[in-house]
């Protein structure tokens, strides 16, 4: 049996304990899919601690949501679709989107080396990268979100926002083509 | 596959395509730089986009899970507290909500057994007659109840007697096709409504379950 099966049958197992009640259970997925979730947030909201606050609201509903939670989709996919919703609700409540820059902290991990001219060129690239990801329309963020950062397949991403494969293959094109146009020069140098 | 790469670049990328499609693209992509170009635009923009690092300076994964717990805890408890009145209004008007196909059931299974015994009234010889004298005999009934057996209704609104007088609801046991018709029609209404409100109520379970 390979580690994926062996990972996989134990998070079925983790899942249908969750659903009988089991808190330690649940807390184990929590940690299991807790970078993914916020990540998906934050990759989709563009601010950490929002990131972090509707990912652990994404836990709670899925909890509470747990019973109705069917295996034929992956449970990473059902807990994204969560999570997305819960970061895009918060975000809605806040009276205008933070113009939150990556933190310093972010851009530190950045690999070190060259000079400082070179350093800063890379943080803006990278921040204006970011801002476009977060200019691009919702539905199709999602969609490049999930492929891009969390390599989950069409089928996977379909199942997770519920929509057709078609129309998550759509949605992906156009957000490459928004983003290829808009950092065109920045792509050119790749 | 000999169209230009724009449809299925993506997929080709992705690993999305069939292993005769990644055959075919690899043959054209061979033979055209304007895809190969296109290819190579978009893993450019892949290796960008990789560059951006995810989140950082986030809470260790213990506190994180523990603080889930806690609100956790804390949102079921607000679940399960609130007034015992509100509660019990609430668990009343449940049952009701769970009874009301019932009752219509029985409305109609009413309004059926009047018709049947109309009818019956009908084809015995001197019944309807009967039926008007010990009506007369009543002056405070209704006009509309002249024909049959009047009923008073004192706690209904007057212009609601009035046409439920009209449509000669009150003439119990002597009731028309279109009496009948009229209150089957009432019935369906009522019974259309409820199946609306469940499927409302449905849907919205189903959205808070998705969200």
């Amino acid at each position: 049996m390979s580690l994926q099966t062996a990972l996989e049958i134990d998070e079925s197992e983790l899942i249908l304990q969750a659903q009988r009640g089991d808190r330690e259970a649940f807390g184990e997925l929590v940690r299991i899919h807790r970078a993914g979730a916020i990540n998906v947030v934050y990759r989709m909201c563009g601010d950490p601690v929002l990131a972090e606050d509707a990912a652990q609201e994404a836990f709670i509903r899925a909890w509470q949501h747990l019973p109705n939670y069917q295996p034929r989709a992956a449970f990473r996919s059902w807990l994204y679709r969560i999570a997305i919703n819960a970061g895009l609700d918060l975000l809605r409540r806040q009276t205008a989107r933070p113009e939150t820059a990556a933190s310093d902290e972010t851009l530190e991990r950045l690999p070190a080396g060259g000079s400082v001219e070179a350093g800063l060129e890379r943080r803006e690239r990278i921040e204006r990268v970011r801002r476009a990801v977060l200019d691009l329309p919702e539905g199709s963020r999602a969609v490049l979100v999930l492929r891009e950062y969390e390599g989950l397949s069409y089928e996977e991403i379909a199942a997770a926002l519920e929509i057709p494969l078609g129309t998550v293959m759509s949605r992906l094109s156009y957000a490459r083509r928004c983003l290829s146009e808009r950092l065109q020069k920045m792509v050119e140098e790749v | 596959m000999n169209a230009h790469a724009d449809s299925w670049i993506d997929a080709y990328l992705d690993g999305a395509l069939n292993p005769s499609q990644v055959r075919q693209a690899d043959t054209h992509l061979r033979e055209c730089p304007r895809c190969r170009a296109l290819l190579e635009e978009r893993q450019a923009l892949s290796a960008l986009l990789q560059e951006v690092p995810p989140a950082a300076n986030l809470k260790p994964e213990r506190q994180f899970v523990a603080e889930v717990g806690l609100r956790l805890a804390r949102r079921q408890d607000v679940a399960a507290s609130g007034d015992w009145r509100t509660s019990r209004q609430t668990s009343a008007l449940r049952a009701a909500w769970m009874l009301a196909p019932a009752a219509l059931l029985l409305a109609w299974a009413f309004v059926q057994t009047v018709l049947i015994l109309s009818t019956l009234v009908g084809l015995v010889p001197g019944a309807g007659h009967l039926l008007v004298q010990r009506a007369s005999l009543d002056p405070g009934l209704l006009a509309a109840a002249a024909a049959g057996l009047g009923v008073s209704f004192p706690a209904l609104p007057e212009v609601l007697t009035e046409w439920i007088g009209y449509f000669g609801l009150f003439n119990i046991f002597h009731w028309d096709l279109l009496t009948g018709f009229i209150a089957l029609i009432f019935i369906g209404g009522l019974s259309a409504a409820w199946l609306a409100g469940w499927w409302v109520v449905r849907q919205n379970a189903d959205g808070q379950a998705k969200r």
